[in-house]
């Protein structure tokens, strides 16, 4: 048994795994102390006394007093097609930053509810990230600004066409001098043909454009390398060997949905490409990290230095004819500068694989690290072959147009520039929120201020908004046509599914009425700009990219050449001398849940739990757990002994980067580089809706046009604050029972069986007769831990499909989160480890056969289908919590409140009877709603139901069409938004259905198996595939440290 | 005899003894009428049926379908295929009402509600709790009619509720479909009746395979 289970020290989190007393409650009882007292001084017995004269006035009130009246308003004019009770579904595309997304979006009579992926889009093929998914929320945000106002007052639609009447005549006679406009990066080709025309009619007038989150450094390191204006698109699918520096492409990054799909298959050790290798360097933990094979904590500002390094080892194993050897020898010059920051035996190790593996190699670079880097990176990818097979470069889409002539870092500094000059007049700001993320030495906000007329276009107010004379709102993408180009040269539409909520304006139909357009509105521009693209029927063309989503003109081509002065450029790249940046350095990140700031009033992506550190609500400092040492910071009082642990509340640290302090919290993270934190930019807004405002601390005050990702020489200073996260890292914790496999490559070939046999367990009995589920369909899922990358998309996914409330920072705080799929992180590696392995588990419903929970509950209202479903009966449900109590892996949510009702969005209920004293979610919210499942009440149990909504759409579809269902038609709401198909759904009673093929693999295991709970969801154990090399050196490092402490 | 006679005066009468006995009876009568109470007219059998609300329009469904013999699907044309029985759109009365009628009050409101696309305001009759879910498509479609539901509609003047639409009423007839089935193509002929309900029932049960499930999720989730 000993040699069959691999060994694994697996932890939640560092006080966990110091085994502070903190963590104690957590793993005894799944909510702490007190948490079914009920908080703001009502007592349980004050609410019993309410409740008492309620029932009482019920009691003589309710005699003769039906429901509610309610009304049936049918369509007067019902749109062609439409059935009421049915969702119909639409295509459009989701924009953020210049990551385009083809999605399809639901509609349940007229509203949109839901947004999933659209599988004809070739980019995401009908994965939708959390963001996608999110957006819909955002739509009917209540803060959205409802209404134009100059300085607070409200602005008819009348007045506003009068206003901007007047810029236009004002600005056609001086053509457009003294103008300004600023707007985010944008994809659309219409927004660019509508640039042209604005720029046509004011040839004087000055556009800039700028995103906090841009890719600058990448696309000046191609320029730098070939002269082109390119972007990468990388095959993972093609990939044996994967570098990234830096690079959190399968979380981060533009693409990374076809990106976690390409690499989910190489991730599988029975798939027919076989495993893939990956080494990651980088700061701090990532998704991309957490699937390495080897991942190595590295300062960002040395990441260079590894690269330099790389491709000095590389270069002199690999013979080239683009790189003359004295390029070679100045990268060799240069690497010196490095040695000793990685271990010799990962040079060697990688040279070895690129040796192997030839063209199938693939280097990746992310957006923070410098233009050198991406040169080296393009040179080593040509260097080995790779262009063509694992890389392939796409000419940027608009690359053309005079508004990218400047970058992002550029076009913002000579706003800046003009803004201080005085030279701007009239200022459009179109979206974006410049100044809260502008770089802070830039000084934007202030000089907005002193613009004489400023006008903002927003979607919802922020910093910027309350600094501008005009607002104007903005249209959602769900709400105005609009087209987008991805990077990789797909088109399509941006396709409306419900008329503007608000008198708003999107960015190019704004354009459009500043210069003058008389297309007619969106609609007819979006169409014009596309008929002038295609040549024949136009009609039947437009009528099938509505209906695919994708607008199929010529098909997108990349760009292959062979580079021949590549080695002068890479000569005057290496020319300036690299250098190591000593001291604490701070790093610049994408939040995983509010990008650059804009979801900060999203509250579905403001409760998701970072993938790595497991925090909702806000954003923290990252440091290691050395350097937390180093400046002797203690988070406990008194346990100074033991490893720095942080457990709340944490301290609040003063982070000086140049002249500026900001007081931040600061967290410990395992895996994280020594000497260098990291901040995650946008929180900390004070302008944001209810939802956002006093989440997480303003990391932006730091970023400086100069060094916008990495700064060197900051300084940490205690303060005697302190300051409480909202972590989910300790909740639904599973007392270090064998509920997570994993193994290498070389031991899953030696034991296929070794996760089946991770947890002995005596001959297994039922107290009594088990039911047989042996016919018809019973209903069965899968989870590929080897795929599954921990990025929360199921999450979201799950949570708009099924009405799943968000219960504020305060309540998870309490462990009270209500989410039905939570994704369990584990580290492993023993004490003092600095570089553990990550492994995510997504944990939900095992829907067990002989279930725990139903065997205790009094009212039985949870119960088993014949189908093998655990069953929810909220109705039947009087909240005793034995269920829960009884559930062996924590996922039943209990509804200590009524919690639509606590969200700082809720309004007064329309009062419809006696008790209607309440709150109810604001009516716009409640439009979001999934009209297919129950809104769950304060007091009751909820759970994964495994989408039962769907399972009995779709039996019902089948059952009026006279056949059976098909395999793969029914998809939970997880399995169908998961990017990496790690997720698998479907009757298990049919040999030949897809669930069934992948549970009969070996790595197939139950978890907790001694307990006979028969579960239908079962898990694919994670291999890893490390280079022996590397595992030996590391097995042999293990070995000395033991018998030096022996 | 004075202290005896004293004595008398603060004693309790000899009826007290009972006293606890009619106390317990009282309250036993109590708690039993509370309990038909509330049995009874707590009930969706006695608070439900009979539920015949005013609507906007005086729409007779003993004209329309009885009378002229309109199919049900005239109007509520979606109930195969959707869990929605859809109260028809002001277009369709139109249909007729464009030519028929002209003068009337009512089709003047239809005819305003169409130019001003305002929608219609029925009172909802047969409303089961929110967190119930059925599905007409799925039980027309299993020989299920209408008129299971609710009743002979072409015979009312106004329409009103004839079920409790209670979950034991729905239990009824998932336990015992053969009661309720009839030939899929007499579904919406409220008058039809089986010469042997019964036996024929059975055999549709078994021809369209009908095996509803008791299971809650088929109704809650």
């Amino acid at each position: 048994m000993s040699q069959v289970e691999p060994k694994r020290n697996l932890w939640r989190s560092l006080a966990q795994l110091a085994g502070h007393e903190s963590t104690k409650p957590w793993v005894e009882r799944e909510f702490p102390e007190g948490a079914s007292e009920f908080e703001d001084g009502v007592s349980r017995r004050h609410f019993l006394k309410i409740m008492g004269a309620s029932m009482a006035l019920a009691g003589v009130a309710g005699c003769g007093l039906r429901k509610p009246v309610q009304k049936i308003r049918p369509y007067a004019k019902q749109p062609e097609h439409l059935v009421p009770g049915q969702s119909v579904y639409y295509a459009s595309t989701h924009v953020v930053g210049s990551d385009v997304v083809g999605v399809l979006v639901e509609s349940h009579e007229g509203r949109p509810t839901k947004v999933e992926g659209n599988p004809l889009h070739p980019d995401s093929k009908g994965a939708a990230g959390t963001f996608e998914q999110a957006s819909v929320l955002s739509l009917y945000d209540p803060d959205r600004l409802q209404y134009a106002k100059r300085q607070g007052e409200k602005l008819s639609q009348a007045q506003v066409h009068h206003l901007l009447e007047e810029l236009r005549t004002q600005y056609a006679a001086t053509e457009g001098r003294g103008l300004f406009v600023l707007s985010e990066s944008s994809q659309s080709p219409s927004f660019f043909r509508a640039y042209d025309a604005f720029i046509a009619a004011f040839p004087k007038a000055k556009f800039y454009r700028y995103d906090a989150l841009n890719s600058d450094n990448i696309d000046e390191g191609l320029r730098l390398a070939t002269g082109k204006s390119l972007y990468p698109q990388y095959e993972f699918e093609s990939a044996d060997v994967v570098v990234a520096f830096d690079s959190d492409f399968l979380g981060r990054e533009p693409g990374q949905l076809s990106s976690s799909k390409a690499f989910s298959k190489r991730r599988d050790p029975e798939g027919s490409l076989g495993l893939n290798r990956l080494y990651v360097f980088e700061n701090h933990y990532t998704i991309t990290g957490s699937k390495a094979d080897h991942r190595y904590p590295i300062k960002a500002s040395d990441i260079e230095g590894v690269v330099w390094l790389v491709a000095d080892a590389v270069l002199a194993k690999v013979s080239s004819s683009q790189v003359s050897a004295s390029t070679r020898d100045a990268i060799a010059k240069g690497a010196k500068h490095f040695h000793g920051i990685i271990p010799e035996v990962v040079l060697g190790a990688i040279v070895d694989d690129v040796l192997k593996s030839q063209q199938k190699t693939l280097f990746v670079a992310g957006p923070k690290q410098p233009a050198t880097v991406h040169g080296l990176v393009f040179l080593l990818n040509e260097v080995v072959g790779a262009q063509g097979t694992t890389v392939r470069y796409y000419t940027r889409p608009f690359s053309s147009s005079s508004l990218e002539s400047l970058s992002h870092g550029d076009s913002i500094r000579e706003l800046s520039k003009a803004l201080a000059s005085g030279q701007v007049e009239t200022l459009v700001i179109l979206g974006g929120n410049p100044a809260f993320n502008a770089p802070a030495d830039l000084n934007v906000g202030p000089q907005i201020k002193k613009v004489k007329r400023t006008i903002h276009v927003v979607d919802s107010p922020n910093e910027t908004t309350t600094l501008c004379e005009v607002a104007i709102p903005r249209s959602h993408y769900l709400e105005s046509w609009g087209d987008a180009t991805s990077l990789f040269g797909t088109s399509s539409l941006v396709q409306p599914l419900i008329r503007p909520m608000y008198e708003s304006y999107s960015d190019f139909g704004f354009l459009n009425v500043l210069s003058g357009d008389q297309s007619g509105g969106d609609y007819a521009f979006v169409r014009q700009t596309w008929k002038s693209k295609v040549a024949g029927d136009f009609e039947s063309k437009w009528k099938k990219w509505t209906h695919n989503g994708v607008i199929e003109t010529s098909s997108p081509s990349s760009v292959s050449f062979v580079e021949s002065g590549l080695d002068a450029r890479v000569a005057i790249a290496v020319a300036k001398k690299p250098h190591r940046h000593e001291g604490m350095e701070v790093v610049f990140h994408q939040d995983y849940a509010v990008y650059d700031g804009r979801f900060i009033n999203n509250g579905w992506l403001q409760e998701l739990p970072d993938p790595i550190t497991k925090l909702t609500w806000d954003n923290a400092a990252l440091i290691s757990g050395a350097t937390a040492k180093k400046l002797g910071i203690t988070g406990l009082k008194g346990e100074s002994e033991i490893e720095t642990v942080f457990v709340n509340p944490l301290p609040v640290m003063s982070l000086r980067v140049g002249n500026k302090n900001l007081e931040t919290v600061v967290l410990v993270t395992p895996g994280h580089a020594d000497d260098s934190i990291s901040l995650f930019m946008g929180y900390g807004q004070k302008e944001s809706g209810r939802v956002g405002r006093e989440s997480g601390f303003n990391t932006y005050y730091l970023r400086t046009s100069e060094n916008p990702w990495i700064a060197s020489s900051a300084a940490l200073f205690k303060t005697d604050k302190t300051y409480e996260l909202a972590s989910t890292q300790e909740h639904g914790s599973m007392e270090g029972r064998p509920i997570l496999a994993s193994a290498t490559t070389e031991h899953y070939k030696e034991y296929p069986e070794f996760a089946k046999d991770m947890e002995e367990s005596p001959p297994l009995q039922s107290l009594w007769n088990e039911h047989l589920y042996t016919k018809g369909e019973q209903w069965g899922m899968a989870i590929d831990l080897s795929r599954c990358t921990g990025c929360n998309a199921c999450v979201i996914g799950c949570q708009s499909e099924n009405n799943i409330p968000i219960v504020g920072k305060k309540e998870v705080l309490n462990g009270r989160e209500m989410h039905w799929i939570r994704i369990d992180r584990y580290f492993a590696g023993g004490k003092g480890e600095t570089n553990p392995k990550v492994a995510h588990q997504p944990m939900t419903c095992l829907h067990c056969e002989n279930a725990p929970c139903e065997q205790v509950c009094p009212v039985a209202a949870t119960t088993h289908s014949k189908d093998g479903l655990n069953q929810m009966t909220y109705n039947r449900c009087v909240g005793t919590r034995y269920c829960a109590n009884n559930c062996p892996v924590k996922v039943r949510r209990f509804n200590f409140f009524d919690y639509h009702q606590r969200n700082p969005q809720a309004v007064e209920k329309d009062r419809e009877h006696l008790f209607d004293y309440f709150k109810e979610p604001d009516k716009k919210i409640q439009m979001q709603f999934n009209p297919d499942v129950t809104v769950r009440m304060r007091g009751v149990m909820e759970k994964c139901s495994f989408c039962v909504q769907r399972i009995n759409k779709v039996r019902s579809q089948a059952k009026v069409a006279g056949r059976t269902v098909k395999d793969g038609e029914i998809q939970s709401a997880c399995m169908q938004t998961c990017a990496s198909d790690a997720i698998v759904f479907g009757d298990i009673n049919d040999p030949n259905s897809k669930v069934s093929k992948v549970k009969s693999k070996n790595r197939d295991y139950n978890i907790l198996k001694g307990l006979h709970l028969k579960a239908r969801l079962s898990f694919l154990a994670e291999i890893t595939n490390p280079h022996p090399w590397i595992a030996a050196a590391e097995e042999k490092s293990q070995v000395e440290e033991v018998s030096h402490h022996a | 005899m004075s202290k005896s006679h004293q004595n008398s005066e603060f004693q309790f009468p000899k009826w007290v003894n009972k006293l606890p006995l009619y106390i317990l009876a009282g309250l036993g009568l109590t708690f039993v009428t509370v309990v038909f109470v509330f049995w009874y007219w707590g009930s969706p059998k006695h608070y439900e049926v009979g539920y015949k609300p005013e609507q906007p329009i005086p729409y007779s469904h003993r004209l329309h379908a009885g009378e002229l013999g309109i199919d049900c699907r005239y109007c509520h044309n979606q109930v195969e295929n959707s869990p929605h029985a859809n109260i028809p759109p002001v277009e369709t009365c139109l249909n007729c009402h464009n030519m028929i009628k002209t003068d009337s009050p009512h089709i003047a409101k239809l005819k305003e509600a169409f130019a001003t696309n305002t929608p219609i305001e029925w009172v909802q009759i047969h409303e089961l709790p929110d967190y119930a879910y059925f599905n007409h498509s799925a039980h027309l479609n299993a020989g299920v009619s209408c008129v299971s539901c609710h009743g002979r509609v072409d015979q009312m003047e106004v329409v009103h509720q004839v079920e409790p639409l209670s979950m034991g009423w729905c239990l009824d007839c998932h336990r015992a479909p053969e009661k309720h089935l009839r030939p899929k193509d007499q579904v919406t002929n409220l008058g039809w009746k089986s010469e042997n309900q019964i036996e024929q029932g059975l055999a549709l049960k078994e021809q369209y395979k009908i095996y509803p499930g008791e299971d809650c999720n088929i109704c809650h989730r």
